[in-house]
This record gives C-alpha cells, sequence and structure tokens, in this order.
C-alpha cells in the first residue's frame, strides 16, 4: 500500500511541478530567454493568494484567481518594460531575469519579512482509498493542472493568439511579414508565463510554508524539467514533469530527500548524453 | 546592444542593492569593543533571511531585552570605569559562507570581540576567524564539536537536545502502554547539526529502552509528505524532532496527519507553539511532549525578559531566555574579570553563576569537554493536554 502512497505523491508534486515548468518552458519557446525570475513569480503567486485570503478575507478559490491575474500582469509589465529588448540574446535575457529574481525576493525579504505563513485551504480533507490517503487539496491541485494544460494545449493549437504564438516561436521576423504583431505575442506569452506560475504558487501556498525564498526549489527542478523534457516543449515538460515528480517522492520515501536532488540531475545527465535535445525536443 | 548591457548591469546593482539592505540589519554603532570609550559591542551573528530566518528576530528580542535590563541597572563596572553594552546585528542566513564572510566583518572590520552565534553548523565556519583574533564565541546552537580544550574562547550557552530528548523519551517510557519496545523516529535535518546529533540522540533513546531509527529532513524541503510516508513506515510511537525547526516540523506534522499518524511527537529543541499552530490544532498532537520547557519566568529578570520580549514580538520563545542569561552571565564575569580581555573574561566565566530568567544558571561541563563551558541547566518537560494547552509533568533533573 505504501507504493500507492508514494505514486500519489509523486503525481501531486509533478502536477505542481509542471505548472512551474510550463511557465518557464512556453517563455523560453517564444522569446528564447532562460527567465530565472520565473522562481519569483511563483512565489508572488503563494504571498498573494496569503494576503488576499487573510487581509481581504476572499474565498480560496477567488485568490487563486486573484493570484493568477496580479502575477500575470506583473509578468507582462516585465515582458513589456524589460525582456521585450531581449529577444534571441540569451546571455543578456538570462542576466536581466537573475537581476529580476534578485530584486522581486529581496523585496520580498522586506515587504513579507522572514516570518513563515501559511494560507489555510477549505478543502484540506483527506480521502482514504483503500488505506492510500489523499488530500483533497493534492487531488484540487492535479485536476486543476490537467485542465489547465489540456486548454493551454487547446488555445496555443487552436487559437489565433496561439498560432501566433507558435509562428514567433518558429520564426519571429517570418511572423512579423505575416502582420503578427510579434510585441502583443511576446507580452501575451509573459503574461500566460506569470498566470501559471502565479497559480501554481497559489496551488501549493496551503501544502507549504511561505517565504520569500521558496521559489529557489522549484525553479531549479523546473530547469530540470524543461531540460529533461526538452526546451520549449509542453508535452515534454509534462512528461518530465512526471517522471521528476515520481523520482522525488520515491527516492525521498525510501531513501533519503537529498539523494532525490542529486539523482534527478544525474537523470538528465543521463538523458541528454543519449538524447541532447531531451525526451520530446525538436531540433 | 550598449543600451541593453546598460540596462542590465543597472537592474543588477539595483538588486544587489536592495539585497544587501535586505539581507542584514545594524542595531548598534560603530564603536569597538574595549576601544578606549564606554561602550562594550556585543555582535549577534544569527539567520534574519534564508531557510532558519524564524530564529533570529526573537533572538535579537533577547538581547536587546538583556542589553537594556543591564545598562538601565548601571551597566558594566569593569576595572573603576561603566560601561554600556550595545547590540550589532549581523545575518548569516544560516549559510555557512555568507557567516564568515558577516564574521569577518564583525571582527576584522567593526572590531567585535564578543559575539553570540546562532547555528550548530555556523560556529565551526566561523571559529577560524575568530580565535585567532581573539574573539569570544557564545554559540545558540546544538552539536557540541566546536567545544573543547582547542577552543578556549567558544562556549555554548544553550541546552543539550541529545539530554532533552532523553528526559523526554523516558517520561514516555513510564507512561506508553506499549508493553514492548517503543519505537521512536527522529528526524533530523540534514546538515552537520542534525548529522552531528543524530547518532547521540539515538543512543539517548536506546538507553532508555526505545527502539531508534534516524530520517534526515532537508532544510529546503517543501513537500513533507514523501518524508513523512517514509517515517510513518517505520510503525513509531512517538517522532522525534530534534534541532528541526518550528515551521519544517509544523508542515511535517500536518503532512503525517493528513497520511493517518495518530501517534506522538517529541519536541527536544522546545514546542514552538504558536508556529505549529499555524499548521495543526495544538490539541491534535495531545500527550506530546516537550523540554527544556520553561513556561514561567519568575524573578526580576525573568519578568523584565518576558515582559520585553512580548513587547517587542508579541511572543515569548522560551529557549531566547539563554541568550538572555548568558548576557547576565557575561557582565557578571567582565566585573569578576575586572578586564575585557577574553581570556580573562573566559575563565570568570567559568567561576560565576547569575540569578537570570531560567533561574540559577552557570557554566560547567569541565569534566566532558576540559574546561567549563557548557550551561548547566535542568530539563523541564511539559505535555501538550487535550485542550492544547502545556502542562508540567516533570522536572526533569535526570
Amino acid at each position: 500500500m505504501e507504493i500507492a502512497q508514494v505514486l500519489v505523491n509523486g503525481i501531486s508534486y509533478a502536477a505542481s511541478l509542471a505548472l512551474v515548468a510550463i511557465g518557464l518552458t512556453i517563455v523560453f519557446g517564444v522569446l528564447r530567454v532562460v527567465n530565472f525570475a520565473h522562481g519569483a513569480l511563483f512565489m508572488l503567486g503563494a504571498y498573494a493568494t496569503y494576503y488576499i485570503t487573510a487581509s481581504f478575507k476572499w474565498n480560496y478559490f477567488l485568490a487563486i484567481i486573484g493570484a493568477a491575474l496580479v502575477v500575470g500582469l506583473i509578468s507582462a509589465f516585465a515582458a513589456a518594460a524589460l525582456f521585450s529588448r531581449y529577444r534571441d540574446l540569451l546571455l543578456e535575457g538570462a542576466v536581466m531575469s537573475i537581476a529580476l529574481a534578485l530584486l522581486i525576493t529581496n523585496l520580498g525579504w522586506l515587504q513579507f519579512s522572514a516570518v513563515p505563513r501559511t494560507v489555510k485551504s477549505p478543502i484540506d480533507d483527506v480521502i482514504d482509498i483503500g488505506g492510500v490517503r489523499v488530500l483533497v487539496q493534492r487531488l484540487f491541485i492535479i485536476v486543476l493542472t490537467a485542465a489547465l494544460l489540456v486548454g493551454l494545449q487547446f488555445f496555443v493549437k487552436r487559437s489565433r493568439m496561439g498560432r501566433a504564438m507558435r509562428a514567433v516561436q518558429q520564426d519571429p521576423h517570418a511572423a512579423r511579414l505575416q502582420g503578427i504583431k510579434v510585441d502583443q505575442v511576446v507580452v501575451l506569452t509573459f503574461a500566460i508565463g506569470g498566470v501559471l506560475a502565479g497559480i501554481a504558487g497559489a496551488l501549493v501556498s496551503p501544502t507549504q510554508t511561505l517565504q520569500p525564498s521558496m521559489g529557489e526549489q522549484p525553479l531549479l527542478l523546473a530547469f530540470v524539467v524543461i531540460i529533461l523534457g526538452g526546451m520549449g516543449s509542453i508535452p515534454g515538460a509534462v512528461l518530465a514533469s512526471l517522471v521528476l515528480g515520481l523520482t522525488q517522492s520515491t527516492t525521498s520515501t525510501y531513501w533519503t530527500p537529498q539523494a532525490a536532488t542529486w539523482l534527478s540531475f544525474s537523470l538528465v545527465i543521463a538523458v541528454l548524453a543519449i538524447r541532447p535535445k531531451g525526451l520530446l525536443g525538436h531540433e | 546592444m550598449q543600451r541593453t548591457l546598460g540596462l542590465g548591469a543597472a537592474a543588477i546593482a539595483v538588486a544587489t542593492l536592495t539585497g544587501a539592505c535586505g539581507g542584514s540589519s545594524s542595531g548598534g554603532g560603530t564603536n569597538a569593543s574595549g576601544g578606549g570609550t564606554d561602550t562594550i559591542t556585543w555582535g549577534l551573528i544569527a539567520p534574519f533571511s534564508g531557510s532558519a530566518a524564524a530564529y533570529g528576530p526573537p533572538e535579537k528580542a533577547a538581547d536587546v531585552a538583556a542589553i537594556d535590563y543591564i545598562n538601565s541597572n548601571g551597566g558594566i563596572k569593569v576595572g573603576g570605569k561603566t560601561y554600556k553594552l550595545k547590540l550589532k546585528v549581523y545575518d548569516s542566513a544560516y549559510d555557512p559562507t555568507t557567516a564568515v564572510t558577516v564574521t569577518r566583518k564583525a571582527v576584522q572590520e567593526d572590531g567585535v570581540k564578543f559575539l553570540e552565534v546562532d547555528g550548530g553548523g555556523i560556529v565551526p565556519a566561523v571559529q577560524p576567524i575568530t580565535e585567532p583574533a581573539n574573539a569570544m564565541i557564545f554559540a545558540i546552537a546544538g552539536g557540541d564539536a566546536y567545544l573543547g580544550e582547542k577552543h578556549e574562547l567558544t562556549f555554548r550557552p544553550y541546552y543539550d537536545i541529545p539530554g532533552a530528548s532523553k528526559a523526554i523519551l523516558t517520561q514516555f517510557k513510564n507512561t506508553l502502554s506499549t508493553s514492548a519496545s517503543p519505537k521512536v523516529s527522529i528526524v533530523e535535518p540534514d546538515d552537520d547539526l542534525g548529522h552531528a546529533l543524530a547518532d547521540k540522540q539515538k543512543t539517548a533513546a536506546e538507553g532508555v529502552g526505545f527502539t531508534a531509527t534516524v530520517t534526515f529532513l532537508g532544510r529546503q524541503s517543501s513537500d513533507y509528505a514523501p518524508v513523512a510516508t517514509k517515517v510513518l513506515g517505520q510503525n513509531p510511537d512517538v517522532i522525534d524532532f530534534g534541532p528541526t525547526p518550528g515551521d519544517q516540523y509544523g508542515a511535517f506534522i500536518k503532512a503525517a496527519q493528513q497520511l493517518g499518524y495518530k501517534g506522538y511527537y517529541s519536541f527536544p529543541d522546545t514546542l514552538a507553539s504558536s508556529t505549529v499552530e499555524k499548521f495543526v490544532p495544538l490539541k491534535s498532537i495531545a500527550g506530546s511532549l516537550t523540554a527544556p520547557a520553561w513556561s514561567s519566568f519568575p524573578g526580576t529578570a525573568g519578568e523584565y525578559f518576558s515582559a520585553s520580549v512580548k513587547k517587542q514580538t508579541g511572543d515569548v520563545q522560551a529557549w531566547t531566555a539563554q541568550a538572555f542569561d548568558n548576557l547576565l552571565l557575561f557582565k557578571a564575569a567582565l566585573e569578576k574579570a575586572g578586564s575585557l580581555d577574553p581570556h580573562k573574561v573566559a575563565t570568570a566565566l567559568g567561576e560565576v553563576s547569575v540569578e537570570g530568567a531560567l533561574g540559577k544558571v552557570s557554566y560547567g561541563g569541565a569534566e566532558t569537554y576540559g574546561i567549563p563551558r557548557i550551561f548547566q541547566i535542568p530539563y523541564p518537560v511539559d505535555k501538550v493536554s487535550a485542550s492544547g494547552s502545556l502542562v508540567h509533568v516533570s522536572d526533569g533533573s535526570a
């Protein structure tokens, strides 16, 4: 029965990891910018949820929407004001994103303080399924993540703006010649990435301790996910999140949490040695 | 390109500047200790950011309380001169590298000779800086690898976690209905301190008749379900948290309860009730034990300590009374030594005792460490009652 519990833990962890990683990978896919500030956006999502529920007394579910909007707007502003200048400038864009991450995190220490905070969830119950105990909050994370990923995939594949995103991803100059407003696409892509990071932060906030540094570990693992899955590939990020989530859960339970981290990185090195473009990446 | 790089450089400069502002704070002036003025600087190196950031503010509050108490009662009289104490705060971020940087600043730039250092993994990292400079360390930390004759100027005004664990498990052994050897799962932080204490706690547990296993919990852990699943697989009667921070064991308890654990918990690094309550109701851990349990602070010093700390932070974290009492001992030692020379102060510290917030406190442990460098205190044990309040169950003098 313990193995079933380990699987549930792993899938739940994978779901929140996927949300962070997919936001990161679509930004890279469209802008070719490695956004090191993405973990800080995740942190802002969690704190936005805390303040919306604690200070404004909003319902937790409304707070998720609020957090998504707040972080999406911040991300869109960062894209318009900062990152749009760094399209295809991998190094400069990365440096800018590191600076932004430091800025947001340190402002977080000043504004939110070091006092650990928690968010109360209205779905804090536990369901016992044949001895496997599943937190409803974790089920909610899995279901909402799945729905968001399906919706995102539909948006990217079927909508006019989604097609524009893919066009910019493939060749921004050709896309511009076709009349696509590339700058708008860039801002929208960042906004979507921010919304996903904000939702991820909001979803995990009842299961974690909130601290301004809480985005560092998910960011690190999100990089592992997108490299393992293939840079810019949404299905690859989902698959890699699942692999990483189960690796983390299994290793933490049957070995140690620290082994889980280095084992995850070892896995990436092994996959890249055999398949440099990642599991589902394109050339 | 120049413009973009310029923007990037500007952003980094702003971020770095902001980091510097947020990463450390200063609570004192710039006078060096013993520098011919009437001020002695007390340096506090503690985490105000990072994974153990919750430790710094209450510790600072206890130091502020002690310094106000000493200064308002006439200061420190050394060699016919009266000194006032002054606090200077440095943020270690609970990271040895950062701690080394700020200690270097404290000792080499600010000339601080008397340092209170938080963290069992931090103290050994900064000793190579303090010892050549003849600066004293008062370690608010578990572990003991940094104590002994080779570290003449290092003191530990902090309780012994394996000792507290032993007091708790002795109490459990007397009350648990399990007839066979009860099981304890010891959860240790995966750092130098956790590894240093693991064997000692295991030995202490086995010494009182428990079957013990140790599991390490990463300081950066965010999802506690996998480790909780592992620990629960050991079918423990008691989960002992060692020196794990309150927000971490609070989250762990929540995960363990969600996974169906209904057993007891042991808090040998004291129960941070207000922190745990953020995760689970205290009554849900009824029957669990905590030590050393200082639930009241009688006497003039104790009343001053609790009133001052409560005024500053809204909460009294009992463990910080050790920092308070240590400063009272420090004052007594300075006056006995009649000198600011750290070596003379160190000798005097082994000879003085004071009535502090915890009662009568002194330094001892010469039989173990060769020189008296460890706080001598009892380990009273409290139990979490069915209503969530703490009730006294043992003086823990054994």
